[in-house]
């Protein structure tokens, strides 16, 4: 054995481990898109629920007509979903997919959160959202998504600011308040996806050395086996 | 006897050395955590084995699985994408538009009398101011404004006299205003709530839109009249409230006026008389 085979070996190795390591990154994006892909139909689902139990009709005097935040989450809700959910099974693992899903779980929140009647419970879906995205591992995707929720705001606080803080004219520092939070979780959350990806590269090489050995092992019992048989043979 | 198969596959650690080195090589191929360890490797990997090709079921089964990247096909361009991305986001800006506008366009109200109508059959408190908030009981935009409701008497217990009116236009049946806004509403602490029979208090008090708040004090005098939600049906901090916490506070406000989100009551010019006092708490 050479030292230039030795190099090839553990190139075979790291090689090898590169592939591991891709390929469960690749079947957690997958799972993750195809988790997101379901998510998007049953808030789509829960949103006509929500919309019909809470404001199923408007009302002048005694005559009523179909709430609009009844076609709102039919319609719109369809929207919010259509894209990510068609990313999601046409375009599985792809990076584009999973920033539009950040994206489209944003307004999603926003979405329930007008559905709801701005009930500050509704708010949390913002923070559930976040760790349901760091399931990806990525944590460009967390940015993504702070990035929608703060362009939400920053839109709203400029054309309609009361329905962002309540009043006409916020202090110029309730947009840092209300985006600390989220970047509060995000920041974590990001950490424990670098983490996770860490271990995961550890657990690829570990694997691929494992694998190799397991190699070296068989081929070492096939060859004394076959040289206790072939004597005999002959 | 060869195994060229191996040989040619990367994946496939063949080995086809003649005898095992002293020592493995120092090999620089990148930053990975694993390298020290793989390193530890390549002694017993060098061990001269010529030996037949190691069956597929060798590895699990899972490995082979994972091992590699699925291809997958795309079914559109990424020109085609990028156009569907971008429909996608022009429909979801235009219904967020539509929401908006919808959420953040008051009711047609024109202010309530400056004095407080002698004809009302209501009791103006003579030693604090009177609160009245006219509701139509199937409004959900009302939802918002009974939040509203609760989270203003928690900060001024006792300090003004509460009216809730559910206002029944005339011609409606029996018991149509016992709804769950109603049971909210009588949930309120210390509140008077009131049936308004044929909208006739609210016509009265030239109230058009649910959701409509209006302050007296004690002396009839009309302090403040409005909404106290941000927009339509929507829980939350808003100006109209701050207003009518500045006034019974004593303090001064910048206006005495807000927007009000509701439905219509259809109650402007109903005949007087008759309401019924339900429950005084």
């Amino acid at each position: 054995m050479t030292a230039s085979a030795g190099i090839a070996e553990v190139e075979t190795i790291v090689k090898r481990a590169e592939e591991r390591f891709q390929a469960h990154r690749n079947q957690i994006l997958r799972g993750t898109d195809r988790l997101f892909a379901a998510l998007m139909g049953g808030q789509w689902i829960f949103g006509i629920v929500v919309a019909l139990a809470v404001s199923p009709y408007a009302w002048e005097g005694k005559v009523h007509a179909v709430h609009i935040h009844v076609w709102i989450a039919v319609v719109l809700g369809a929207a919010i979903s259509s894209l990510p959910v068609a990313l999601a099974l046409l375009r599985p693992a792809w990076v584009v997919t999973r920033h539009v899903v950040a994206g489209a779980q944003m307004l999603w929140s926003a979405l329930l959160i007008h559905l709801t009647g701005g009930r500050i419970e509704t708010h949390f879906h913002v923070f559930g959202s976040l760790g349901i995205l760091a399931a990806y591992r990525d944590w460009t995707v967390l940015l993504t998504a702070t990035v929608v929720v703060a362009t939400d705001h920053l839109l709203r606080g400029l054309v309609w600011p009361e329905s962002v803080y309540g009043i006409l004219n916020p202090e110029w520092w309730r947009f840092l308040e209300h985006a600390f939070w989220v970047v509060f979780a995000v920041a974590f959350l990001a950490m424990l996806c670098l983490r996770s990806l860490r271990e995961m590269r550890l657990i690829a090489e570990r694997g691929a050395e494992l694998e190799a050995l397991s190699e070296g092992e068989w081929r070492r019992s096939s060859v004394l086996d076959r040289a206790k048989f072939e004597p005999a043979a002959s | 006897m060869g195994c060229p198969k191996a040989q040619q596959s990367p994946e496939r650690l063949s080995v086809p050395g003649p005898a095992p080195p002293a020592a493995a090589p120092a090999v620089d191929i990148g930053r990975r955590s694993g390298l020290k360890f793989a390193r530890q490797f390549v002694p017993p990997l060098a061990i001269s084995l010529r030996g037949p090709e190691p069956p597929p079921g060798l590895r699990s089964a899972k490995l082979e699985a994972t091992g590699r990247l699925r291809s997958f096909r795309p079914v559109l361009s990424i020109g085609a994408w990028a156009l569907c991305a971008v429909v996608w986001a022009a429909a979801v800006a235009a219904g967020f538009a539509v929401l908006w506008r919808y959420k953040s366009t008051p009711a047609d109200q024109e202010r309530p009398p400056s004095r407080w109508p002698a004809e009302s059959r209501l009791t103006l408190s003579p030693d604090r101011p009177t609160l009245l908030v006219f509701a139509h009981p199937h409004c959900p935009c009302t939802q918002a404004t009974i939040s509203e409701m609760g989270r203003l008497l928690a900060r001024i217990p006792d300090r003004v006299s509460t009216y809730v009116l559910m206002v029944e236009p005339p011609g409606v049946p029996a018991k149509w205003a016992d709804t769950g806004l109603w049971q909210r509403a009588a949930a309120l602490p210390g509140v008077t709530l009131w049936r308004d029979e044929g909208a006739r208090e609210a016509g009265r008090f030239r109230a058009q839109a649910s959701g409509l708040t209006v302050l007296y004090d004690s002396a009839g005098r009309r302090l403040f009249s409005g909404g106290i939600t941000a927009s339509r049906g929507h829980e939350g901090d808003s100006f109209g409230r701050r207003r009518l916490l500045a006034l019974v506070d004593g303090r001064p406000a910048d206006r005495d006026d807000s927007p009000v989100f509701g439905c219509t009551l259809g109650a402007h010019g109903s005949p007087p008389i008759q309401t019924e006092a339900l429950r005084t708490q």
